[in-house]
This record gives structure tokens, sequence and C-alpha cells, in this order.
């Protein structure tokens, strides 16, 4: 989070996951390599909070038969108060612990990307991110976000996020769900 | 249980009032019922998954079937037609399993870690190693056809000082699927005698043998060699009873590294003739001859790729790609053996020994340009032509292969099909289909634009594990790296101490194991000790650094390091200076990086939605021998001919920036 000329914050998500990776509360996580973070959900409350799902994939060589594991490990990160306040192993929390994490629950590419490759993927992503920095900056700032950037966050995130773990995120945070993923 | 409570709702996702919501019991009986939703659906994805799997198998199977069952009313040999025969029975069997609700080893890959039962999954999994799987026909089957132009190449074994306990051949390969080559016990089409046996084999070297020398021939050796491979089957009449089958032994070699010696030995034996084997292992040597790798594989199912390790050191590849499956050549040699297989004439008549071949001159220039090549059976012709268009001595320019059938049995070929590679990229771009009545006129023609089928094809599901480097990416392949050389590289140029530092490193196989074995590296590079990693993983383990379930967390990488009292450090967002300045100081380098990116090439098509770190490895040195092209030199205990890996500074600063740049220095 910055603080930009006219003193208002920003959030940048790409930034921000790229330092989580070194920051020493993630670290002390353990989660093992191989794991990789998923597309987050915005919380609500008055600390405006993040929640950050960690998962592995496990690529096939074969294409659209990228095998998608179960989320497993979510962080919480209160951006107003600029750092984390929680992490969950999900096989420890009661919702969630019978899920067999060693068994994928789908494929990666699903059917609305499977038109995408690397490069396109990631522009798809990247504006994705852009959105979801733009959400969240407004929210810091008490702001309304701009309606077209929340139309253009849930247009990109229903695309890119794959549908088997719709389920984590209707459970985990049903307002962002209802808001961002429900059809 | 939701991190976000109720707070602000009027009215919840499902319909519940808020108001309602506040009351604690309907809070609680409504979460429990998200929860059993939410079980319920998570358990039902992973179903539905399996049983994606399962119907994709049948599909498969289905398909396979009624187009063996097709091709054997075509086949005249003997002996294409008994191997045929014998993969369709195990198709046969093996849709009839999964039909009836169970699961076989062949329909999944998957099988290697989801148990047979998804309700009876513990929570904790073991999760293998990182390989690719593929998903697809990973039993290599004889599946040859009337357009086949397969290797028939033999090998003569020689027979004397041949017995079943002294078997110790280094030339092995694999007969298909063993099943091909395992007659069952009580079937009815054979009854384990010799001569059931040899019918079976007809076409291949076999030889019998009296093993006790009291007049009975009591073992059977068959061999069967070509391009990269050998296999032995060998069978024992222990009893005397006349039948075979009491013991078996089955072996096959393999060149996984291409550099045409044969250096992994598959060894299946069973040895109370049940038609099962008990024992399976794979055996891995190097260069000269010296094992570096044994894995005991006896949970009764083959290795995932134990038929394609002939493939030149590729991620497995099916082994009937070898053998020509309705491959044209061009794609085969491209596929299978580009360094040896040239595109020169002699390489094309010794691919096609023993059927018609002519060159001719088209054109009237004087050079016969064109490499003609023909097969004709009952109710079947096939043509394959490649030409040299410019003169260089190299075919394959421009090829097609053409098949008529005649599918009306009325003696005249009345189906055409043509394809053509126009460009000379070893894949046919059209296909022109042509219907002929019974005086030859043409009644019906189509063309279509194919698919790219650039070799090799990451859609073939025959071929799965080999998918093409992208010429616009920055990605690898772990088989194209090279290694470093002290004898060609510039001693000046080289920061580190790569040649020392190549002495000790291991390949980690299938495991977990990268953050081990990069510590163990540098302690036995720094201290002199030479440790033993199952003893050193026991120890991680046990005080929580790593499991072999989930290797270790970028945390733990240096724990071993701090137990043999060696001064580390381990940090992020370093910079490739900061990586060279520490070799250049005499440190040891530990890093982390996301492996896909040099180790699995870079498909377009293929990759997971988010980069992140996979893998840990020691950075031996970085060799600027080529100023233009800088390499970072590992010691990479994740693939087989990872010591000294060279690796292309910009990819791998592409693999090390996803994990946030983090170094671990030792001294």
């Amino acid at each position: 989070m910055t603080e930009n000329n006219s003193a208002k914050f920003e959030f940048n998500l790409s930034d921000f996951y790229r330092e989580m990776r070194a920051d020493p509360f993630v670290n002390k996580a353990r989660i093992p390599l191989g794991y990789a973070q998923g597309y987050p959900m915005i919380l609500g409350g008055d600390d405006l909070k993040l929640a950050v799902p960690y998962l592995r994939y496990k690529i096939t060589g074969v294409a659209d038969e990228t095998m998608v594991f179960p989320i497993r490990y979510i962080f919480v990160y209160s951006i107003k108060n600029t750092g984390f306040t929680g992490f969950y192993d999900l096989r420890t929390v009661k919702c969630f612990s019978g899920i067999n994490y060693g068994k994928p629950v789908g494929l990666f590419r699903h059917e609305a990307v499977k038109n995408l490759n690397k490069n396109e993927y990631r522009e798809k992503q990247k504006e994705l991110y852009g959105a979801y920095s733009a959400v969240l900056t407004a929210a810091l700032n008490g702001e309304e976000p701009d309606p077209n950037t929340e139309a253009q966050l849930r247009s990109l995130l229903g695309l890119l996020l794959e549908p088997s773990l719709k389920p984590f995120y209707r459970v985990f945070a049903p307002d962002f769900f209802n808001k961002y993923l429900a059809d | 249980m939701s991190f976000e409570g109720y707070n602000g709702y009027e009215v919840l996702p499902d319909g519940m009032p808020a108001d309602v919501a506040r009351d604690l019991a309907q809070r609680e009986m409504y979460e429990q019922q998200m929860e059993m939703q939410f079980w319920a659906e998570m358990q039902q994805s992973q179903i539905d998954f399996e049983e994606g799997l399962r119907q994709d198998r049948m599909d498969y199977l289905n398909n396979e079937i009624n187009e063996m069952q097709q091709n054997l009313e075509l086949i005249d040999s003997p002996s294409l037609h008994s191997s045929m025969s014998a993969s369709l029975k195990d198709y046969e069997r093996e849709l009839s399993e999964l039909q009836n609700g169970g699961y076989t080893s062949g329909y999944s890959d998957f099988s290697a870690y989801m148990p047979a039962d998804p309700y009876s999954a513990s929570l904790y999994e073991p999760v293998p190693y990182d390989m690719p799987y593929s998903v697809t026909e990973t039993d290599a089957v004889e599946t040859v056809d009337t357009q086949d132009f397969s290797d028939a190449s033999q090998s003569n074994a020689s027979a004397e000082s041949v017995t079943m306990d002294s078997l110790n051949l280094e030339d092995t390969y694999a007969f298909a699927d063993s099943s091909d080559v395992m007659p069952e016990t009580g079937d009815e089409e054979t009854e384990g005698g010799t001569d059931s046996y040899l019918e079976d084999f007809d076409g291949m070297n076999s030889d019998l043998f009296d093993t006790d020398g009291d007049g009975v021939e009591d073992l059977l050796i068959v061999t069967n060699e070509g391009d990269g491979f050998t296999e032995i089957f060998a069978t024992q009449d222990a009893d005397g009873d006349g039948n075979f089958g009491d013991k078996n032994l089955y072996m096959e070699t393999s060149d996984s590294d291409g550099d045409g010696i044969e250096d992994t030995l598959l060894t299946m034996t069973d040895e109370d003739g049940d038609g099962e084997f008990e024992s399976i292992t794979q055996d891995t040597y190097d260069a000269e001859g010296n094992l570096i790798n044994h894995e005991d594989l006896s949970d009764g199912e083959l290795p995932t790729d134990h038929e394609d390790d002939n493939d030149n050191g590729e991620l497995p590849s099916d082994h009937e790609d070898n053998t020509d499956d309705n491959d044209v050549p061009g794609e085969n040699k491209e596929e299978n053996d580009d360094e040896e297989f040239g595109n020169d004439l002699e390489s094309y008549e010794k691919a096609f020994e023993g059927f018609d071949q002519e060159t001719v001159d088209t054109d009237g220039d004087g050079y016969a340009e064109t490499f003609v090549v023909s097969d004709e059976g009952e109710a079947y012709a096939e043509v394959f032509a490649t030409s040299d268009l410019d003169g260089d001595g190299q075919f394959g320019d421009q090829s097609i292969y053409q098949t008529q059938l005649d599918t009306d049995g009325d003696g005249f070929y009345d189906s055409v099909t043509t394809d053509v590679d126009l460009d000379g990229d070893g894949a046919f771009d059209m296909r022109f289909n042509e219907e002929y009545d019974a005086e030859g006129n043409l009644i019906d023609s189509s063309y279509e634009i194919l698919e790219n089928t650039e070799v090799p094809n990451t859609n073939d599901t025959n071929n799965t594990n080999d998918y093409p480097v992208n010429p616009e990416g920055n990605g690898t392949y772990y088989y194209e790296l090279e290694q470093f050389d002290p004898a060609t590289a510039d001693p000046e140029a080289v920061t580190g101490s790569p040649e020392t530092a190549m002495e000790h490193w291991e390949f980690q196989g299938d495991t977990q194991r990268c953050t081990v074995y990069s510590q163990m590296f540098v302690i036995e590079e720094l201290t002199g000790a030479e440790l033993d990693i199952d003893e050193l993983c026991e120890f991680a383990q046990e005080n929580g650094w790593f499991s072999e379930a989930n290797g270790a967390s970028p945390s733990d990488m240096n724990k071993l390091l701090d137990t043999y009292d060696i001064e580390n450090e381990l940090t992020y967002n370093n910079s490739l200076d900061d990586l060279e300045q520490a070799l250049a100081n005499g440190d040891k380098v530990i890093v982390c990086v996301d492996s896909d990116e040099y180790a699995m090439g870079e498909n377009d098509d293929v990759y997971i939605p988010q980069d992140g770190p996979n893998h840990a490895v020691e950075v031996i040195g970085i060799d600027r021998t080529d100023p233009e092209n800088p390499m970072v030199i590992l010691n990479d205990s994740g693939v087989p001919n990872g010591a000294g890996e060279m690796v292309p500074m910009a990819t791998f600063e592409d693999a090390w920036e996803d994990s946030s740049h983090l170094m671990i220095t030792a001294r």
C-alpha cells in the first residue's frame, strides 16, 4: 500500500503478491514448495481484509490437463493495518477437513479459457489484478468503487477462476462470492 | 466459520433474514448446512473428476477396439495378427472391468496416488514427485495395422550359456505391455505348451534350451531388438510337464538420455507362474555402466514411462512411436531420434528395410530426388514418398503418404487418403480423401487442413509427455540442456567451482527431496563428508523440516546446514549480481526456482494459472565463455542430467524470479 501525491492510499495486488512470498509471516507458515497463490477474496469489515488462498497445480504435460488441487491454505491480510491477521491450514478447519488434498478437483485450462495461451492468460490476469487493485484502493480510501471496475472484476474473475474452486469461495467468503462469482 | 460474519446483511445469500441469522442456534444450523453442502460438492467434484477419467478411458478403449477389429480383418501376417489379437483381448478385458465399475492401472496415470476407493482415502495421501503425467494409454501396444511400416529388425540371442538363473542380460526392452507376452494360465487359447508360445512369438527370435540336461527343452527365450531398445522374455517349464510359464522373466533396456548407450534396465519376474509379475525393478546406469539408481516398483504397476525409456531421455513417449505405428517416417524420426536418424537417403533406406524401395528422378535432371517406398497386402496398399528438392542430399523437403483401401472387398481400391507435407517440417499439412468406383472413376473427393501436428504433438494421446519448444518462449527442456564441460569452458570466464561441485550431484528420482539434496551437495562440498540421503531425509523429517509427501518449505531449506554448523544466510530479493558475487567469494549457493520455466519447456498451451517456486537447486557457477549467452550452472537433483546443468541466464532469471529471488549462501 502506498501513499500517492494526493495523500490517498493505493493498493497494488501484483506488488502485494510478490512481496508476500518474502514476508516473514508467510514464511513462518512453512508452505511447501509447489503451492501457488490463488485469486484473493475481499472480505468485508472495517479493516478491509484480503483472503489469499494457496493451492497446488500439477502439470501433466498435456494441454488442458493440468491438475487443480483443493485450496489448502489461506492467509488473511488486513490492508488497512498492513499486516497479516490469520493463517488457516484448511485440513484443520472443520468444514474443509473432509477433503482429500491429495486428489485433484479439476483440470486447467477449464472451458472458459481453453482458447487462451499462457501469454493471453497472463494478460487477462494482469487486467484482473488491476481491477482488484482499483476496487481495493477505492475501499481503502473510503470511496465507492467504480461500477465499471467492479463489473470488470466480476467478468474477469468469472472467466479465470477455475470452476472447481468456486465452492471454496462460496463458503469462505459468501459476500464476495455473491457479488463477484454468483451466476 | 465464515470470516465475513453476517454484519451488514439484510438478507443472507440463501434468503435467511438477518434477524433470524442473529439467532445463534439458527446460525449454527445454517453454518452446518453450508458445511455439508460444501463437503458434498467437493467430494462430488473429485468423484466427477475420477469418473471423467474413467469415461475418457472407456471411450478410448472403445475406439481402439473398433479399430483393431477392423484392422484384424486386413492383416495377413500371422505374427502381427497374433500380436494384435492379444492386444485386443487386453483392451476388451480392461473395458469390461471399467464398465463393471472397477479400476484399472491403464486408465489413469493418476492412479499412482488416487486410491481405488475414493471414500477410503486418507487425508494425507502421499503426493508423488512432480513429474509430468500422461493421462492416456501408457501400455505400449503393438497396434500394427495395414498402414504399418514397423521396423521388424531382430536380434539373435546367444543360446548355449543362458539359463533362467544366469540371465544377466544388458540389452532388453519391453514387448509393449507385459500382458501381451504372458499367455494367461488356463486361457483356452493357449495351453502353455511349447507350440503355443512359439505360435505367440511367431516371427521373433526364439530359442529353446535344455537347462537341466534331461533331454527336454525347458527354457524358452524370445528376443526383439530395435533402435535404442532390446527386449527379452524368458519362460520356463520348471516342473517338466511340457507347459511353460512356471517362471517368467521379462526385461527391457532403453536409452533414456539418447547417447546411444542403453542405460535403463527394467526387470520383471514372475516366480510363481501365476502370470503376474511380483517383482519389478528399474535400474539406471551411467555411461560407464555404473549403477546410479535402483527403484523397486513391485506394486504390480509398471512405471508410467517404462515403455518409453528408449526415447533419448525425453519424458515418456509411447514405445509404439518407435515402431512406426501409422506414423510417417518424417515424423517418427523427429519424435524419437532426431540426433541419430538423418534425412539422408541411407537413413531412409535403412528405416524401410524390407519394403519395396526406389529412388526416382521425377524432373529428369539426372538426380533421383524422390525416394519412394511401398507396401501392399490384401485389400490395401500404401506408399510413402519424400523428396530432396534442393539437391543437398537431405530428403524430407516435401513428403506424401498415401493409403489405398479396398473397403468393399470387390478387389478394387476405392478409398484413397493422401497426406501431404508441403513445407518439410515433418508435419502433414493437408489431407486429400478420394473415393472411386469399381471402374476407377472418382466419385467423391474432399480435403482438409490438418491440425498442427508439429512433432512432438502435445495433443497426441500416444505421445503426451513430449511437447515442443516454443521458439518464441524462453523455456527449455531439461534433456536439451547441456552439462558444464570444463574442457570447453574458458576458466577465466567461469565463476564458482562447477567442476568439483558436479562430483557431488545425485539424482533425486521420483521424490520431493530437492531441498535435502541441495543442502547435501553443499555440506559435502564444504565438509568433505559423504552423506547418506536417506538418513538426511529421515533426520529432516523427524525435525519437521521436510516430509516425503510434501517436500519442504523455503524457510526450512537451510536447517540441515545449521545442523552441520555451516554458516549461512537465507535472503530474498537478490539479484543476479548478488548471486555471482557470492560465487566469486567462494560461497555455496542454493536457490528456489520455478523449475517448469527451464526443465519442462514452455508450450504456450501448457501452464498453470499462477507461477510459483516448486524446486530447490544448487547454483555451482556462472559461465560467460560465450559472453552473448551467459549460462547459470546448476547441480539440479530433479533431472537425470542435472550435474552441471547449464541454463541460459535469462531463463534462469525467469525461474528464480518466481521465488522472489530467494537465495541461501553458505560457507
